[in-house]
């Protein structure tokens, strides 16, 4: 019988590695660490950011060079504008109508594999961008360590739009592309429900 | 004893929980441990460190090597100014302008004289100095901890231009590129929301 699959070693080498000691994390709201956590997980926990940011993702690999980097460098520089009006208190109308919307018109975008000129595609992330920035911004958790907690959901905003590129790269195929139309429609139908919460 | 014991014993008593004993014998040198980890220890501080080592790195060396002297001497003076003007400069906001300013040259195509380069150096090691004063105590302790915050700050940049330099030397593709104006975007999007909560009293 092999070592590795000798239980006694299988065992002993469990035994060691249950007593490997980590940090324990069990208060996750207050601190550097607590602001890095929640400012990390709202865009995730919002399936309406989730939503758009990747389709902003699937759209850019859609578009190919240069939107496919221009168009997640467009949000979040824009997101920021918007978080800062959210966290001076100065007021959008009809934030979550337009994180609502935004899902329905990238979502389509992505179905339709639509190709506008590249500076009406950034104009329109940019726009739906504000909206998303301001509900970040309005939304801070009071305890959580507001410099941790921009860090954390501008990293995770990025890393959606990561998640986006790298599904619409299967567009390099037929199935692939209609894998990812597909996507867009549901985007696009979940916005529409989203919409439907809102109003 | 066969090797997979040998490791399971290596990892348990690897993580045999004990008492650290880092306090060192010499004098004073807890301070300069403490100066030198400042710039890692604040958000914005590694930031800017982070964001001007992006850009020294697309550097060619000797342009570098002058950006890094121009660091040296504006963070050592910056340090000594520290303890006379650092109350009259909003230099925390400063930071954050000079943060959202260097990802937005990382965002977009550059093609800045040297002087601009050394400017821009220049000026972040004086804000990040100007940001590390100690805690007051005893002469030779503030002394050595400022003087742990010179070597930090200088050592980080330039090691950490250096490494972004090799980094893009390896991966010469488009997608290192994009990587950094990404990093970018990223560097002005934090430092607005950190202007934001600062002026809406939040820090």
């Amino acid at each position: 019988m092999p070592l590795s699959r000798a239980p006694s070693n299988r065992l002993f080498m469990l035994l060691a590695l249950a007593l490997i000691a980590l940090p324990v994390h069990a208060h996750t709201e207050e601190g550097v660490v607590g602001g890095f956590i929640s400012g990390f997980l709202h865009p995730i926990y919002g399936p309406d950011h989730v939503a758009a940011m990747v389709a902003v993702g699937l759209w850019g690999a859609f578009l190919r060079q240069p939107a496919i980097w221009m168009l997640p460098v467009i949000f979040p520089l824009v997101m920021a504008l918007g978080g800062a009006l959210g966290v001076l208190g100065l007021p959008i109308p009809l934030v979550e109508v337009g994180i609502a919307a935004s899902a329905i018109v990238l979502g389509l975008m992505v179905l339709l594999a639509a190709k506008p000129p590249l500076w009406i595609a950034g104009l329109l992330v940019g726009i739906f961008a504000i909206f998303h920035g301001h509900a970040h911004g309005t939304e801070l958790p009071e305890a959580s360590n507001p410099l941790s907690y921009a860090i954390g959901f501008v990293l995770a905003t990025g890393l959606m739009h990561l998640v986006g590129i790298a599904f619409g790269l299967l567009t390099s195929t037929p199935r692939g592309t209609l894998a990812v139309r597909g996507a867009g429609a549901l985007i696009s139908v979940s916005g529409v429900y989203f919409l439907a919460g809102a109003l | 004893m066969n090797r997979s014991r040998q490791l399971g014993v290596g990892l348990a008593l690897l993580s045999y929980p004990v008492l650290a004993f880092a306090h060192s014998p010499y004098p004073g040198i807890r301070g300069f441990y403490v100066g030198a980890l400042h710039p890692l220890t604040e958000p914005a501080h590694f930031l800017m460190v982070l964001a001007i080592s992006l850009l020294l790195g697309s550097q060619v060396s000797e342009a570098r090597f002058s950006c890094l002297k121009t660091l040296f001497f504006s963070t050592a003076v910056g340090l000594i100014l520290a303890f006379a003007i650092a109350v009259l400069i909003p230099t925390a906001i400063l930071i954050l302008l000079l943060l959202a300013g260097l990802g937005l040259l990382l965002v977009l195509p550059r093609n800045l004289p040297d002087w601009a380069y050394r400017s821009l150096t220049g000026a972040s090691g004086f804000l990040l100095a100007m940001e590390s004063i100690p805690e007051p105590g005893p002469f030779l302790d503030v002394m050595i901890t400022s003087f742990g915050s010179l070597i930090g700050i200088h050592y980080l940049i330039m090691y950490g231009s250096r490494g972004v330099t090799l980094l893009m030397k390896k991966w010469q593709t488009r997608a290192s590129e994009i990587a950094v104006r990404v990093l970018g975007s990223w560097f002005t999007a934090i430092a607005c929301l950190m202007l934001a909560f600062t002026l809406a009293g939040l820090i």
